[in-house]
């Protein structure tokens, strides 16, 4: 790295979780997030599982299909028009 | 710069380290193609029965984001019956409205915010959700904490646990939660929408956004854990 980061703390760290996992805010705070897991295994871990436990949830929540008669019903629709 | 979960030289946690990777690359690829869908060049006029170019690129957006406008409004409106009408009236009226459709936006979050405020103008007043009582504090790393405490020999006994789960676990545990943080939920942890296209579709601050997330997510943990509890993959004690 180049340029230097600012060394942030684990509280610091976990305060940004989400805008981490999300990748939301500045890319400054996320590279200072970053940084931190690089040197704090238990950051790291506990980030780790975070974003295993919302990938599930984002699987499953996404995984309702629209049944078929409603889909047919929306052409239907569509076609009155 | 390789993600730092990948620079931690433990060989078991390399496997996990390129799964949160690939989630993180994921969430930004999805976010960046969603910036890219095609949009109108140029304005249309409300749309008449005639108007077959324009009906036809409606259907070609549409159509295909239908399992996931359902899928939204089911957790929205927690009753299949409801999501079947809230979709049908949602696509209906962004038909009408197609005009308006600003090009250069994506139309995944134009028909959200569409499907968003029907269920909050007409179908809300239908469920009769309680005044929200005093809801918990949780910690942070809530499922994490309370699974390790719970197990003390497995290794990665959370996992273990995330596997169990079925959908309907999940389901369940989403459909707990009181609606305001539902909808952030929704629309965020499962729909991938930024801070700032939620922030337009609810008309609050970005920040109202941000820890209503906050919140949702933490309650969200609680509600699976004792999901979890309840269908005895953590032994309760």
């Amino acid at each position: 790295m180049s340029h230097r980061v600012r060394q942030i703390n684990c509280a610091e760290a976990v305060s940004r979780l989400y805008d981490y996992l999300d990748r939301e805010g500045p890319a400054a705070s996320l590279e200072e997030v970053e940084v931190h897991l690089d040197l704090c295994r238990h950051c790291c871990s506990r980030f780790a599982f975070e974003a295993l436990l919302w990938q599930r949830v984002r699987e499953e929540g996404r995984g309702e299909k629209c049944p078929e008669e409603l889909k047919a019903k929306v052409r239907a629709l569509l076609e009155k028009y | 710069m390789p993600s730092a979960f990948l620079r931690h030289d433990v060989a078991q946690f390399i496997g996990q380290s390129a799964i949160i990777r690939s989630i993180l690359h994921d969430a930004g690829a999805s976010r960046a193609a969603m910036a890219r869908l095609p949009y109108r060049e140029q304005k249309h006029f409300p749309m008449t029965g005639s108007d077959t170019a324009a009906k036809k690129e409606f259907e070609e957006l549409v159509l295909p984001l239908l399992d996931s406008l359902y899928s939204a409004a089911l957790r929205m409106t927690r009753n299949s019956s409801d999501a079947e009408d809230l979709v049908q009236e949602t696509v209906l009226l962004a038909f009408r409205n197609f005009h308006q459709f600003q090009s250069g936006t994506n139309i995944k979050a134009w028909l959200f915010r569409i499907l968003t405020n029907t269920f909050i103008n007409g179908y809300r007043k239908k469920s009769k959700e309680p005044e929200r009582v005093d809801l918990p504090d949780v910690e942070d790393f809530y499922f994490l904490s309370e699974v390790r405490r719970q197990s003390e020999s497995a290794s990665d006994p959370e996992m273990q646990v995330l596997n169990r789960f079925l959908h309907e676990d999940i389901m369940a545990a989403i459909d707990r939660l009181p609606e305001e943080f539902r909808l952030v939920v929704v629309l965020n942890a499962i729909e991938g929408l930024a801070y700032q296209e939620i922030a337009d579709i609810l008309g609050i601050p970005i920040g109202t956004v941000r820890s209503r997330l906050y919140r949702g997510r933490k309650l969200l943990q609680k509600y699976l854990y004792e999901q979890a509890r309840e269908m005895g993959y953590v032994a309760s004690s």
